[in-house]
């Protein structure tokens, strides 16, 4: 569970805007690159995250 | 990308130089202390394992470590995976930043206090804690840096090339403390904390957004 301060300030790394819970992941609202939560730690690392055609399901 | 590969391997002998070193470690918590806004929301970038932020009652972390990130979060700081340089944080989020002996393991300095200058909110300010390069503990770090795991790839700065860098991204009304006069190893008390810098091995700088 991610603090609820934490979500509101979040924002992805490249674009610097918010990102949105989706399906346990962190999705950027612009570029749509997903961060990913490990043990509850959002892991805003760009070179971690998925692109948006990257996306399996 | 930040270099973490020390901490990922020694997680646990980093984290006891702190036990180790208590005096010397306390004296930088003081010197720190004094610079910290009371009641605001503070976040503290190369977190570690929490020895600053936890004591400082920090609330925020950022750390590319997992080793770190998982004993932070056991001291209860609330952390996020990233680096300085590419912050993931909006505009204006913090009243603080804090980094302590985080410079000198940066890919960019200036791009991180670009980052930092961004996350600040107008009025906010940026404190860092370092070993100053030209400074006794700095010089013996320096001549030591390939036998020590930590500091092999570390950068060390000196104060005025971290005002230069400070000043170049924004920065402004610097102040400054000091502490740490002697060997390590001759630390037997709480060292004194005192304005300025120039003497101390630990300077503390603060800067206003």
């Amino acid at each position: 569970m991610i603090d609820k301060e934490l979500l509101d300030i979040l924002a992805c790394p490249l674009c610097k805007t918010e990102v949105k819970l989706e399906e346990g992941k962190l999705v950027c609202v612009k570029c749509g690159r997903r961060y990913p939560i490990r043990d509850g730690i959002p892991i805003m690392l760009i070179d971690e995250a998925e692109l948006p055609e990257e996306k399996s399901s | 990308m930040a270099r973490t590969k020390p901490f990922e391997t020694h997680p646990h002998r980093y984290d006891h130089w702190f036990e180790r070193h208590r005096f010397a470690y306390e004296s930088e918590l003081e010197a720190v202390r004094l610079h910290l806004p009371l009641e605001r929301r503070g976040l503290e970038i190369g977190v570690g394992s929490g020895r600053f932020a936890a004591p400082l009652g920090i609330k925020f972390g950022l750390e590319p470590a997992q080793k770190m990130i998982e004993m932070a979060r056991k001291r209860g700081i609330c952390v996020a995976s990233g680096v300085a340089e590419a912050l993931p944080f909006r505009n204006a989020s913090f009243d603080f930043a804090l980094m302590v002996t985080t410079i000198c393991f940066l890919d960019d300095i200036n791009a991180a206090f670009k980052e930092v200058h961004r996350i600040l909110k107008p009025g906010g300010s940026l404190i860092i804690g370092f070993v100053d390069k030209n400074s006794s503990l700095g010089k013996l770090y320096q001549e030591r840096k390939a036998d020590n795991v930590f500091y092999q790839p570390a950068t060390f700065f000196s104060v005025e090339e971290v005002v230069s860098f400070l000043l170049n991204t924004g920065f402004k009304d610097l102040k400054f403390t000091q502490t740490i006069f002697k060997n390590l190893s001759d630390i037997r008390s709480a060292e004194p904390v005192i304005p300025g810098h120039g003497q101390g091995s630990f300077v503390v700088i603060e800067a206003g957004r």
